[in-house]
């Protein structure tokens, strides 16, 4: 609500000649963020609010639980950020503020229906807001949007045919069968970006401005995976057939792969920094495929990480060379004290705990990993942008967004305790001494991990080179070496592309092909076709 | 099947022929004149629809006199086709209106709708002629309305009269194309 | 005698407005009375009493809805036509059509809807247009004689082969009565608007539908229910099929559009076809968003397709293409889970048919409302009604149901 009229007053305001758009999305996306952390935490009960009809037999019911809650942090958390440190006009910052009030109302759906109404919403607003300001990218966004968005809604269709409802707590554990979950990861998988080939996620970073394909990526992100982790719920803690846990952990590792050779062989830094994300994506996934307890608190760990790194990328200063942005690199792929190392290393340890063939999933994220530090490193001699685009980023935002990041690390701990955990207590039954976050550790089977311990020290002494040292020289300037693993994939890709494309019905059978030829005859009504067409049905249906 | 009745089958499909076979106003009136009288005829177990529909194609049949190319135009060159049509259509709808259909109404009253059915549509859906469309799509309505009588459907009455009315009114559209205006 | 009001009232407007042509105001304030009047005596008929009849007519929910709607669109057309329109002949030709339609839906069997469709598609024939009237008869005649045909197998006999036949015309004479695939008539896109094939698929095709199914699915036996239903999504995925793919293939933008149509008639007949109050609900909302949505903005979209305005794609454009895409939170969102949810239930690889078909949807929706140029003074209005009209359809479309009586 608050959002919402937000987005009217800033559209009001702007027709009566009153600038006020950033200024005021900005602070209903921190006043959002601030009342969702006081509806919940003082309480931390369950709360719904009734809504209409939406269609014969599905209600709009919004839920606020500790699931919701956690996705919640996931849509707000960058969004306010960006809100905040992105420059926008009046009429954007009001369209903003209306896409972060839908996507929001995503999260907080109890069924799937109401979920896909407006993760919809919030894709078609951002639409607009992509194609106002430029194509490039929207012709690969859309159809991923809209096909991952018709998979949710077939499968919400589906669920409530076989159990009468698609509400998420309320479906059968008979429900949920294999072929529904598959239509559900499909519209996760393409709506959040999350593929083994370069996602929406990745190509909104081609556009010349980044300032409405970050707020796409910040706030469609979670909401697949918000879809994901509800399927634990429908489906009485498990999803339906152990062989999708390990379809979708193998499908992780192959998109985080993919993901970090794409990122190592990247040509400037815009398009490294543009398989952050995707990456990330990858170990969340692979996280919720493991299905213990650790692993789907390792994916919302992981989750809200993406969102402080979603907001991060985007306010990342590109003009000049800062002396924080090799630092920066390494501490986006995963170096330690970062949130990103914390959530990485819990993935692993949640693959290798749960034993058996997870074990070398994790040693293949591991691996994916590794790549992406390599990535890194040379991404700090690429040129910042491509050839077209412009030249963005707030240094205010990327240090806000930044220390949030940093502090996540040591913090792991309290967050796994406040909202890692009591999420996945909401859809999974969490076995004592499996997982737990306490202030200074997080608790896992395998061993206590200490946050604090490890992550205070590396901070301060990450920290200090960056307050006291001096500006490095401009490393953009040095020509970048040669990818690690040269992109070979990328010839064949288009070698079959233009194949395909060249694909033509041989000349002797066109005849038997032409749609026009057929329309100009029913169209001139010739007797003797429409007859012809009435003895073949009337011959058909009688047999 | 009385001798009236085959009569006013022959008479009906006579005027099917005649409008499936001419090409100008004087040949199409006549098609639909005695395509009326023979539907009349076969309808005089109901009177009210045997006045209505009969009365309605005499009178569209004079209004097509209005209008459109003068003259007979009957059997032009190149008609071998059409005239096959006629009698195979003759043919095959007394061959299914009296003995595949068991109902509704009498044989020749099957058989009668269906001419009108088979030979108007044929008609307009291969003619070039705005009288001739004008002409069988009455003529389709006029069976219409015989069919609605011969069922006895809700509100039979009402449908005759509407039927009547319609050919009528198709009667009264004008034969020749208007020019285009307006967006 | 309310059904006998609800089609004389639009009847008489229609020829008051044509008698005065020439005096343009008067001709719309006293068609616009007669045609609103109409709509008023239309909408009382939901109360009982109102519906006594002295012919023995009765207008069912469903039907009159739609009726109602159509209305709707017409006074929005009428009030928001683009400078250029011809407003009096827009609303002579509109509430000739209303009448018709009001007959349609009154008519108590499908000879009657034959008679009726018979005059109406002559009246729509007769006006001014690019194509010679035979030409555009051809496929409501085949539909009249379809409706003959298909009534005199109903009356044939008890053997199923008289079911199943009659179910198979009277499917067909639906899809004709239409003009759609397979009986598409020819387009000239130069044709004036009220004349061209597209108002007949677009306004008077939606409601003639509903009331043909009203009057047709009660009446096909046990025997014809198979044959109707499979024949109906057959052909439904058909048009589906064919205006996707002509609309994202065509050269031109009014043959686009045109194809679009036939896209959401294809939806249409699959939801009539699958025989589930799912599908029905989701054909019905789907002619409703055809008649408030799509066709109005075809009549907005004339001034470019003529050439007498630029092209554009504006934010207000991106909105519309979404909306003709189908998308949330628009009318599409509702008519997809209906579908979807019916098609699971009837036969589930059905589903990903239409879903295929609507993710190939996506082609042509950028293109079309390109055509809508920069919309400005009535035309922006009219955008702005349409795409709202659109958003209720998606957000409540159970208020619209329950209208029906779904």
């Amino acid at each position: 609500m608050v959002l919402g009229a937000a987005a009217l007053l800033i559209w009001f305001a702007g027709a009566a000649g009153l600038r006020v758009g950033r200024p005021l999305a900005a602070a209903a996306g921190w006043l959002a963020l601030a009342s969702i952390c006081l509806l919940w935490l003082p309480r931390r009960s369950l709360a719904e609010w009734s809504g209409p009809s939406l269609i014969p037999g599905a209600r709009l019911i919004l839920r606020l639980d500790a699931v919701s809650f956690a996705f919640a942090l996931c849509v707000l958390i960058p969004a306010a950020l960006l809100l905040t440190f992105q420059r926008r006009g009046w009429r954007e910052s009001g369209a903003a503020a209306l896409t972060v009030a839908a996507a929001l109302l995503a999260v907080l759906a109890d069924g799937i229906l109401s979920t896909s109404l407006f993760w919809g919403t919030a894709a078609t607003l951002l639409l607009v807001q992509l194609r106002a300001d430029h194509l490039r990218a929207t012709e690969v966004y859309w159809p991923a949007l809209v096909a991952g968005w018709l998979a949710l809604v077939w499968a919400g269709g589906a669920l409530d045919v076989l159990s009468g409802t698609a509400v998420y707590t309320a479906v059968p554990v008979t429900a949920m069968t294999s072929a529904l979950f598959l239509l559900i990861l499909a519209a996760a998988m393409l709506g959040s970006g999350v593929l083994p080939w370069r996602p929406w996620t990745a190509e909104v970073w081609d556009r010349p401005r980044l300032y409405v394909g970050s707020l796409a990526v910040a706030l469609l992100f979670p909401i697949g995976f918000y879809v994901l982790v509800r399927a634990y719920g429908a489906d009485g803690g498990r999803w339906p057939s152990p062989w999708l846990n390990v379809l979708v952990g193998a499908l992780a590792v192959l998109i985080a792969l993919t993901s970090a050779l794409r990122a190592q062989a990247a040509t400037t830094r815009r398009q490294f920094l543009s398989e952050a994300l995707p990456g990330l994506g990858g170990f969340a996934l692979l996280a919720l495929a493991v299905g213990t307890a650790t692993g789907i608190t390792a994916a919302v760990a992981t989750l809200l990480t993406a969102a402080v790194v979603a907001a991060l990328l985007p306010l990342l200063p590109e003009a000049a060379e800062s002396r924080a942005a090799p630092l920066l690199l390494a501490l986006l792929v995963g170096a330690p004290p970062a949130a990103t190392f914390a959530a990485r290393a819990l993935v692993v340890q949640s693959g290798i705990e749960a034993g058996g063939g997870w074990g070398f999933l994790a040693l293949a994220a591991a691996l994916a990993w590794l790549l992406s530090f390599a990535a890194a490193a040379r991404a700090g001699r690429l040129p910042a942008v491509g050839r077209g685009t412009e030249a963005g980023g707030s240094a205010a935002g990327a240090g806000v967004a930044a220390l949030v990041l940093l502090a996540g690390g040591p913090l792991l701990g309290w967050l796994v305790a406040q909202v890692c955990l009591p999420a996945t207590a909401e859809v999974v039954t969490v076995p004592p001494g499996a997982v737990a976050g306490g202030s200074i550790a997080v608790l896992t089977a395998a061993g206590a991990w200490p946050a604090v311990a490890l992550g205070l020290p590396l901070l301060v002494l990450v920290l200090l080179p960056l307050l006291g040292g001096r500006s490095p020289r401009v490393a953009a300037a040095v020509e970048a070496p040669p990818p690690l693993l040269s992109p070979v994939w990328a010839r064949p890709q288009a070698r079959i592309w233009n194949r395909v494309r060249a694909l033509r019905v041989p000349e002797q059978y066109r005849s038997l092909f032409n749609p026009r030829a057929l329309e100009a005859a029913m169209g001139r009504g010739q007797p003797l076709l429409w007859a012809v067409l009435l003895l073949a049905l009337a011959v058909a249906v009688n047999r | 099947m009385g001798i009236v009745e085959v009569a006013a089958v022959v008479v009906a499909w006579l005027g099917g022929a005649f409008l499936v076979l001419s090409d100008a106003r004087r040949g199409i009136a006549l098609g639909m004149a005695l395509y009326s009288a023979g539907l009349a005829a076969v309808l005089f177990t109901a009177p009210l629809a045997a006045v209505a529909l009969g009365g309605a194609g005499l009178v569209g049949a004079a209004l097509r006199l209005r209008d459109g190319r003068r003259g007979w135009g009957t059997l032009p060159p190149g008609s071998t086709p059409r005239l096959l049509l006629c009698v195979v259509a003759g043919v095959l709808t007394a061959f299914v209106g009296s003995s595949i259909l068991e109902g509704p109404g009498s044989a020749p009253m099957r058989v009668t709708i269906l001419l009108g059915g088979a030979l108007g549509a044929a008609r307009l859906l291969s003619t070039r002629r705005r009288e001739a469309a004008l002409a069988s799509t009455a003529v389709m309505t006029l069976a219409v309305g015989a069919a609605e009588a011969s069922t006895g459907g809700p509100a039979a009455a009402t449908v005759v009269l509407a039927a009547a009315l319609g050919a009528i009114l198709l009667g009264v559209l004008p034969g020749v194309e208007t020019d285009i205006h307006g967006t | 005698m309310g059904p006998e009001l609800a089609l004389g009232l639009p009847a008489v407007g229609a020829v008051l407005a044509a008698a005065l042509r020439r005096r343009p105001a008067v001709a719309l304030a006293g068609g616009g009375l007669l045609g609103l009047a109409g709509a008023v005596v239309l909408a009382l008929l939901a109360v009982p009493q109102a519906q006594s009849s002295l012919l023995g007519l009765n207008l069912p929910a469903a039907p009159r809805a739609l009726l109602l709607l159509t209305a709707l669109a017409l006074a929005v057309m009428v009030a928001l036509a683009p400078p250029q329109a011809d407003r009096v002949g827009l609303l002579a030709a509109g509430l000739a059509g209303m009448a018709g339609l009001a007959a349609v839906a009154a008519a108590p069997d499908v000879l009657a809807v034959a008679v009726v469709v018979a005059v109406l598609a002559a009246g729509h024939a007769a006006l001014p247009g690019g194509q010679p009237f035979p030409t555009r008869m051809r496929a409501p005649g085949l539909a009249v004689a379809l409706l003959l045909a298909g009534a005199l197998l109903q009356h044939a006999g008890d053997a199923p082969v008289f079911a199943r036949l009659a179910a198979l015309s009277l499917v067909l004479s639906l899809v004709a009565a239409a003009g759609l695939v397979p009986f598409l008539p020819e387009l000239d896109p130069e044709e004036p608007a009220p004349a061209s094939p597209v108002a007949w698929t677009g306004f008077f095709g939606p409601a003639l539908a509903i009331a043909l199914v009203a009057r047709m699915q009660p009446t096909i036996g046990a025997d014809g229910v198979p044959v109707y239903g499979s024949l109906l999504v057959g052909l439904g995925v058909l048009n589906l099929a064919w205006g996707t793919v002509g609309a994202w293939r065509a050269d031109g933008d009014v043959a686009a559009w045109r194809y679009s149509f036939l896209a959401d008639w294809g939806l249409a007949l699959v939801g009539l076809g699958m025989v589930v109050p799912d599908g029905y609900a989701a054909a019905y909302l789907v002619l409703a968003s055809v008649l408030l949505v799509r066709f109005p903005l075809y009549l907005w979209a004339r001034p470019v397709l003529l050439n007498r305005a630029p092209a554009a794609m504006g934010p207000a454009n991106v909105l519309l293409a979404a909306a003709l895409a189908g998308a949330a939170p628009f009318a599409g969102f509702s008519v997809r889970v209906l579908l979807l949810r019916a098609a699971t239930q009837v036969y589930w690889p059905l589903a990903l048919v239409l879903g295929l078909g609507m993710l190939i949807w996506l082609a042509h929706s950028f293109r079309l409302a390109r055509t809508l140029g920069a919309p400005a003074g009535r035309s922006a209005v009219g955008v702005v009604l349409a795409l709202g009209f659109s958003l209720l359809l998606g957000l409540a479309p159970a208020v619209l149901l329950a209208l029906g009586g779904l």
